[in-house]
């Protein structure tokens, strides 16, 4: 019999370069210099917490009154008219960007990256700043909320629609490009269905996300619940204000209940 | 070549795939290496050889899935490198994949249906509901050819793996092509299923005389369904009889040393 030599095994730190050594001792340090200039020292909390309760004491019992709560339904329902129609907007939108920009599903070859950089872009930038483009561009109000809530699903959806279509099984793609088929051809009869329980449950997700930011887009005037909330600190009506947090608590937690369900039924 | 020669321009004509000199590297390795094979137009040859020797490689080849780097593929009457030959060989061609290659959650019926996406109109390809009635005809017609035409509705992944397979037939038959290419259409069923659908498959191409190039590592597949065994090894073609004319133990030599 030849002998059989058994090479040593790979070193305990091989996979880690000097370079990434250096930067994760950067991190460390970068970590712990912030400790001290951000986070809340014991005596700034001290003072925070009587004053915490004098806003909470302040801000009970809720009002109550029918015709404030009344407009506080009808800016729920445009809080949830942006989300779903924003949301909406940004699906139809992220299909085609998600086409253009998925690795082996793409027309576009080389120039995919131009699509990947516009939906990297749209989730960059933060949704208030969003808003507060959109209100400087068209105006106060809900218009400029729908629009924001579509930047922000494109940011999203666009960048996992086109994971979900870059995931999709290989055999039959190749298969139905033996057969013949166009690239487009490919993508509706092979990657879509594919990839279509990983669409719809990015879908809900958005949609929660939406109602989530579309909550707080009023605060630059950009329509919604949002905008009854500012008003009611910036008058120190404190009653007000804790109504309106209640509403929104009941709206997105409503709104997680709701797509979770639908998920749960996707499988 | 010898294209000015009328007797060469007619024996191409009636040769399903001719190969001439082939080369082919993949991921910088040599795969193919100056090949020649030719298919009779109702001719069925089997493909043998050790894993890794080029086979399905070669069938890609045939349709121009796989780029080659050197000499001449042709196909039903046509030069491969030719403009816009590539998609008229590949829509009179119908493939077989090792593994069924269906869409799972599509229907027995859409996948089917899939085999019609050369068509003019494509997008009636994509699914069931979009097809006109003239495609779906055809479509239950190629099914109840390979006896499942019951399981139509049936989502695909809820098949056996000896049923997908007779639905990629279908969905390569529904294409009524002059050539059949298949790689290792048994490889992934049990033997009694792999035998059914084997059996199955070369008598519906041989009731329909169009060619048949196909890759087994089963040499009784090889010799029973096949009119002509071929042997790669290494990129090279090392035997190549009637199947008739093979000796006893000549193919499994072919996988020695
Ligand atoms: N996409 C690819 N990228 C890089 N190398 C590849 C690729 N496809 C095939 N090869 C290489 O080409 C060679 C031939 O592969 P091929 O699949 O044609 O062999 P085969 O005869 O079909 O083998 P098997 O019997 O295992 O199916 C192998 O060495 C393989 O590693
Ligand atoms: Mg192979």
């Amino acid at each position: 019999m030849a002998e059989r030599r058994i090479p040593a095994p790979p070193g305990r730190f091989a996979g880690l370069s000097p370079l990434s050594f250096v930067l994760l001792v950067a991190a460390a340090a970068l970590v712990i210099a912030s400790l001290g200039d951000v986070s809340p020292s014991p005596q700034r909390l001290a003072e925070g917490g009587p004053r915490m309760a004098r806003l909470v004491s302040r801000m009970l019992p809720p009002d109550l009154d029918p015709a404030f709560l009344a407009r506080i339904g009808l800016r729920i329902v445009e809080t949830l008219q942006i989300a779903l129609i924003g949301t909406l907007f940004g699906v139809i939108l992220s299909f085609p960007f998600a086409y253009a920009s998925a690795r082996g599903v793409t027309p576009f070859g080389p120039f995919a990256f131009l699509f990947k950089a516009v939906v990297s872009f749209a989730r960059t930038v933060p949704d208030l700043v969003w808003a507060l483009i959109f209100v400087s561009a068209i105006g106060l109000g809900a218009v400029a909320g729908t629009m924001t809530i579509m930047m922000d699903t494109l940011g999203f959806c666009g960048r996992f629609y086109a994971e979900a279509m870059e995931d999709a099984e290989e055999e039959p793609r190749e298969a139905l490009t033996a057969f013949g088929a166009s690239r487009f051809g490919v993508l509706m009869g092979a990657v879509i269905p594919d990839a279509m329980p990983s669409i719809i449950a990015t879908t809900l997700f958005a949609l929660e996300k939406a109602v989530r930011s579309s909550v707080v887009l009023g605060l630059v005037g950009a329509g919604g619940i949002g905008q009854e909330l500012k008003t009611a600190f910036d008058l120190f009506q404190y009653e007000k204000a804790s109504t309106i947090i209640l509403a929104i608590f009941i709206v997105v937690l409503g709104m997680e209940w709701a797509t979770d369900r639908m998920r749960r039924r996707l499988r | 070549m010898a294209l000015d020669e009328p007797r060469a321009v007619a024996a191409e004509a009636a040769a399903a795939c001719r190969l001439t000199g082939v080369a082919l590297s993949r991921g910088g390795r040599r795969v193919l290496d100056g090949l020649d094979l030719t298919v009779g137009s109702a001719e069925r040859v089997a493909l043998i050889g050790p894993n890794g020797a080029g086979k399905t490689s070669l069938l890609n080849a045939v349709v121009g899935l796989a780029p080659i780097t050197a000499g001449t593929v042709e196909a039903l009457g046509r030069n491969l490198s030719a403009a816009g030959a590539r998609a008229a060989v590949r829509g009179e061609t119908g493939y077989v994949f090792q593994r069924h290659a269906l869409v799972k959650r599509r229907t027995v019926l859409s996948n089917v249906l899939h085999g019609l996406l050369h068509r003019p109109g494509a997008w009636r390809a994509w699914s069931a509901m979009l097809a006109p009635e003239a495609w779906r005809a055809e479509a239950m017609e190629a099914l109840a050819e390979v006896g499942l035409a019951d399981r139509a509705a049936d989502r695909a992944d809820r098949l056996s793996g000896g049923q997908a397979q007779r639905v990629a037939i279908a969905r390569a038959l529904v294409r009524s092509p002059r050539l059949v290419i298949a790689d290792e259409p048994t490889a992934s069923l049990d033997p009694a299923a792999g035998r059914e659908v084997m059996s199955l498959f070369s008598r519906i191409v041989a009731k329909r005389g169009v060619a048949l190039l196909f890759t087994t590592h089963d040499m009784a597949d090889a010799l029973a369904y096949a009119d002509r065994v071929v042997a790669l090894k290494g990129g090279r073609i090392v035997l190549d009889r009637r199947a008739p004319e093979v000796m006893p133990g000549e193919l499994e030599a072919v996988f020695d040393g």
